[in-house]
């Protein structure tokens, strides 16, 4: 579990992580502690007030409520979908990759056709045939997002089923399936989980995307709904932009925070990432700006070298001479392999260039 | 220019699996499609259009494979059946209108945002740690996390609404009429700027990374290194080494990621009543449109095909290993 | 007569920034380059003949630093240049041919432009001019000239390389660095290259760095050569000195690794053990752990690199300058 203690150690996916547990606290007890969302307790379009933290809506709802509540069922939604996209998508690019043949080409075939088909669209024909509710989203959103992550995995599983442990597990006769999600899939941990997260993301965005365009069940409390019933009792034209804000930002601060996640994930597991970065901390301590060229830092160089106190300073007085002051010496021990060295001009052209 | 056609026959089985699941989608609804439909629509819909649009769905009661080839003949015929919300203009009628629209936001738009993203992912690679690689991509993934029609709601309220500078809705004034006119052209720019600039903000942020996370492994390829040897000024290795190379697995992705920026770009146009696809979608799911989702679905399907086999003619010219 | 060398590596020293602080991968290593002489830098994977090399180009990339020393030519310190200066002196006084030339060669450009940029960005040619240049400089290292439209996946391996020679002599440099240039290719290419690169240095009269892990190409084709071993020079001598009396024993070592192409099929010895985490060097002499002739002596210091004859220098405590023929003024080679 290296890699979680690494992650743990880097401080975008802490800021990230801490994002995270506090949306998902708030989706968690925060329903109980606010007022009922679909309540129309007050008066229309309050902006946000000392009672009214967030302002009302058009139907005298509480905004502040209706964010938090909403929290709940995106979040859940987001999540959901994100482990069964991952999960699909881990066992259709493991068996591509694994497997190769013709269930390669049949799986990557149908990975790359549902990568091109504009999700949108179908997941608007599929969800105006199911039943409006947050499950057939969730359904529609699987079907949509499965595609990249299986794409990812295959590459991942093509590079790794090469490898000596593989090849090992298969001669000893263990069963493929066992070696797919054994021996393959632990070696994948930080792809599954950036896969995942970023299955999330897309998940909550396209979710609240569908049920702005009305998709979802309306009378359920989400943030997409949230921005639906705001457009649709034009949260511009009365200038009632807090119905809005509040709602978008989560979406935004959610996303924002995953991102960060996966930053992290890739700073962790690119090895080239961390030490570049470890490399420009270096160089811009020295007072040198890096460059496109090698940077020299002989002041570094004379703080760190304890070998050469250790050495009797000696002065240098000793070039190798170049071979025009003494030709090699022909007369030297006989060349092993005499022959070869006829092959070659052994002597040296002296034609000082001109320099231009 | 075998690549080509090898990409082209995808692209037709990525459309025949299209239109079947368009042909299946309906069918796999609980319960039997042309009752359902019977159910919905009663009343609200005359009864000759009712007909006309389980017959261009083939709901029949024939067998199902003799259904399917009857909606593949219907479709090659360019017959999407009826649109309920515009009865009785046909789908296709009503959606070619629409196209143009579409086209023109969403293609100028990806196009800007691709452009400044990679110019931008380039420059932040190049100076890494630089001011612009420690500001611009953590500031665009921001603004890419919120929603495109979010990101267009207050361009919308701030822009247009609050600051007045911009239209609030539609393509054009409705004091004019499409035509090749300056004033016109000036016209449809000023309604579509916000949009645009929505789209463009919106999905920015990724195209700058992926160039951006593309530009620093090319930068450690050895072809680099050797141009940087041959004492080449750093704008030539920076654009013809590294940036030509690095283009090329960005272009591929570009293909991939048009559909999901389409996606957005339709759900902006409902913000701004801009009259293309994305806001005929939204009249279609209001008014429980079906035969106009279902076209829409497949038009949209087959743009964003076109589109790819495209991106791949631009791919070929910028990879020789391409060309046989 | 006494002249200024032509390249001249004075305690040259390249680290690696890393988590767990610097390592070490060029370890205060100097030596000359005379004009028109070939030197040889010989050592396995991983002892820093490459990255040596290419810091003397500061070519290097993050997170590699030099942390010491100097690279003059003709007295001119490289590692004193700002990046703009480190410019229009590479190529044009020293040019690099890479290991290899399937990676060296940008894929989406012919093999004309990328030799006509060369000329272009430094002599300011036309592009015209610049592309007729190209193609003499095909002919150069037996190209067709047609081949100028060529994109390097069009050629042959053995064509990529003769291209990438053709690009580094385009400004007709007086030293070119070469790391292991023909490594990648089959043995007959290889010989035809080599071959080619020899004529080529007669014609044109440069100089070579000649990297290569490779013993029996160093005797080939080195007047001198410098063993490397983790970072440090164990050995340096004349060519035949060095190979027909080794004193170092890595160096007897890695004779014994090698089989010769003529010559009595003798038993692979190899060297026992593998070259040290860098991370961690051993104490004293880097080579003690592996040595067959290691002492208590040999964990205390890090052994200099002392004369032991007539230009030939070693850095072992056990190898005495009184085992060979004697040098009336022993010197001390700085290390």
């Amino acid at each position: 579990m290296n890699f979680f203690h690494q992650l743990l150690g880097n401080r975008k996916a802490v800021i990230g992580l801490w994002v995270m547990a506090a949306f998902a606290l708030t989706a968690l007890i925060g329903p109980w502690l606010v007022r009922d969302p679909a309540d129309f307790l007050a008066d229309p379009l309050l902006p946000p007030n000392s009672e009214y933290w967030l302002g009302t809506t058009r139907q005298g709802q509480d905004v502040f409520a209706q964010t938090i509540c909403g929290a709940r069922m995106s979040l859940l939604i987001g999540f959901f979908v994100g482990v069964v996209v991952v999960f699909i998508g881990a066992t259709v690019g493991i068996a591509a990759g694994f497997f190769g043949g013709w269930v390669d080409d049949a799986l990557s075939l149908l990975t790359n056709v549902f990568l091109i088909i504009p999700g949108l669209p179908l997941a608007v024909v599929l969800a105006a045939y199911l039943e409006a509710s947050p499950l057939s989203i969730a359904f529609v959103l699987i079907l949509t997002g499965w595609a990249w992550n299986a794409r990812v995995v295959r590459a991942q599983t093509l590079s790794i089923a090469k490898k000596d442990f593989v090849s090992a597990a298969l001669t000893s006769g263990e069963s493929k399936w066992r070696i797919m999600f054994w021996e393959i899939l632990p070696n994948m941990t930080s792809l599954v989980v950036s896969g995942f997260i970023g299955a999330v993301v897309y998940a909550i965005g396209a979710q609240v995307g569908l049920e702005f365009l009305g998709m979802g069940d309306v009378s359920e409390v989400t943030w997409g709904t949230n921005l639906f019933w705001a457009a649709n009792n034009q949260a511009l034209l009365t200038e009632s932009w807090w119905t809005i804000v509040p709602t978008g930002v989560s979406v935004a601060l959610v996303g924002f925070a995953l991102v960060m996640i996966n930053f992290a994930i890739d700073e962790v597991t690119n090895p080239k990432l961390k030490s570049e970065a470890d490399f420009r901390k270096v160089v811009l301590a020295e007072g040198v700006e890096p460059g496109f060229s090698t940077p020299v830092l002989k002041a570094l160089g004379e703080r760190t070298q304890p070998t050469r106190a250790s050495l009797r300073p000696a002065p240098l007085d000793a070039p190798i001479t170049p071979v025009l002051a003494a030709p090699p010496a022909v007369s030297n021990p006989p060349p092993p392999t005499a022959e070869q060295v006829a092959d070659t001009p052994r002597q040296p052209s002296i034609k000082p260039k001109e320099e231009a | 220019m075998k690549f080509l056609l090898r990409r082209l026959g995808f692209y037709v089985l990525a459309a025949w699996v299209s239109l079947t699941l368009n042909f299946f989608i309906p069918r796999l609804a609980p319960g039997d499609p042309a009752s359902a439909l019977q159910a919905t629509f009663q009343g609200k819909l005359d009864p000759a259009a009712l007909e006309a649009m389980k017959s261009a769905f083939g709901l029949t009661d024939e067998p199902l494979y003799r259904q399917y080839f009857k909606y593949l003949g219907n479709l090659f015929q360019g017959d999407l059946g009826i649109s309920i919300a515009h009865f009785p203009a046909p789908v296709t009628e009503v959606i070619s209108e629409a196209l143009l629209w579409t086209l023109l936001l969403a293609g100028v738009s990806v196009v800007i945002s691709f452009s400044v993203g990679t110019i931008l992912g380039i420059l932040s690679a190049w100076r890494r740690g630089g001011w612009l690689d420690s500001i611009a991509p953590a500031s665009f993934i921001f603004l890419g996390a919120f929603p495109y029609f979010w990101l267009a709601m207050l361009l919308l309220f701030v822009l247009g609404f609050l600051g007045g500078w911009f239209p609030l809705r539609h393509a054009y004034s409705d004091t004019l009429s499409p035509a090749l006119t300056l004033e016109f052209l000036l016209d449809a720019i000023h309604h579509a700027f916000l949009p645009a600039l929505s789209i463009v903000i919106a999905s920015l942020g990724g195209w700058l990374l992926s160039m951006r996370n593309t530009m620093i492994g090319v930068i450690s390829e050895d072809y680099v290194t050797m141009a940087q040897a041959k004492g080449l000024s750093s704008r030539r290795v920076m654009l013809n080494y590294a940036a030509r190379n690095a283009l090329l697995p960005n272009i591929t992705g570009f293909g991939m990621a048009l559909g999901f920026v389409l996606s957005g770009s339709l759900l902006t146009e409902i913000v701004f009543s801009y009259p293309g696809q994305g806001y005929l979608l939204f009249e279609a799911v209001k008014s429980m449109d079906y035969p106009l989702m279902q076209g829409l679905f497949l038009a949209i399907t087959v743009a964003v095909l076109a589109a790819n086999w495209f991106v791949d003619i631009a791919y070929v010219f910028l990879d020789p290993r391409t060309r046989r | 007569m006494t002249q200024e060398p032509l390249l001249s590596v004075k305690n040259l020293t390249v680290e690696y920034v890393t988590p767990r602080g610097n390592v070490r991968a060029v370890d205060n290593v100097s030596f000359e380059i005379g004009r028109g002489e070939v030197f040889g830098l010989a050592g396995e994977s991983g002892s820093g003949k490459s990255t040596a090399a290419m810091a003397a180009m500061r070519l290097l990339q993050p997170p590699a630093i030099i942390t010491g020393g100097e690279v003059l030519f003709e007295g001119q310190d490289i590692l004193a240049m700002t990046d703009e200066e480190l410019r229009f002196f590479r190529w044009k006084k020293i040019a690099l041919v890479f290991q290899s030339a399937m990676n060296a060669l940008n894929p989406v450009l012919t093999v004309g432009e990328q030799i006509a940029d060369v000329l272009r960005t430094h002599e300011g040619m036309a592009p015209a001019p610049a592309l007729e240049r190209a193609s003499e400089l095909l002919q150069l290292v037996g190209i067709e000239p047609s081949r100028l439209k060529s994109f390097p996946h069009q050629l042959s391996g053995g064509m990529r390389q003769r291209v990438v020679i053709a690009i580094a002599l385009a400004l007709k440099p007086p030293l070119l660095f070469m790391d292991e240039p023909t490594t990648a290719l089959d043995v007959v290419v290889q010989k035809e290259i080599l071959q080619q690169i020899a004529e080529l240095k007669d014609q044109l009269g440069f100089s070579i760095l000649f990297i290569t892990h490779d013993l029996s190409l160093m005797l080939e084709f080195c007047d001198k050569v410098g063993i490397l071993y983790a970072g440090r020079l164990a050995e340096i001598a004349p060519a035949k000195q060095l190979f027909g009396d080794p004193q170092h024993p890595y160096t007897r070592g890695l004779m014994h690794s090698f089989p010769e192409l003529h010559g009595s099929r003798h038993r692979m010895e190899g060297i026992p053990g593998s070259p040290p985490d860098m991370r961690q060097p051993p104490k004293g002499c880097r080579f003690h752990p592996r040595c067959k002739e290691a002492g208590p002596e040999c964990e205390l210091h890090l052994p200099r690199l002392v004369e032991l004859g007539a230009n030939h220098y070693g850095a072992c405590v056990k190898v005495t300058p009184s085992q060979i023929p004697k040098n009336p003024q022993q010197k001390e080679y700085r290390s």
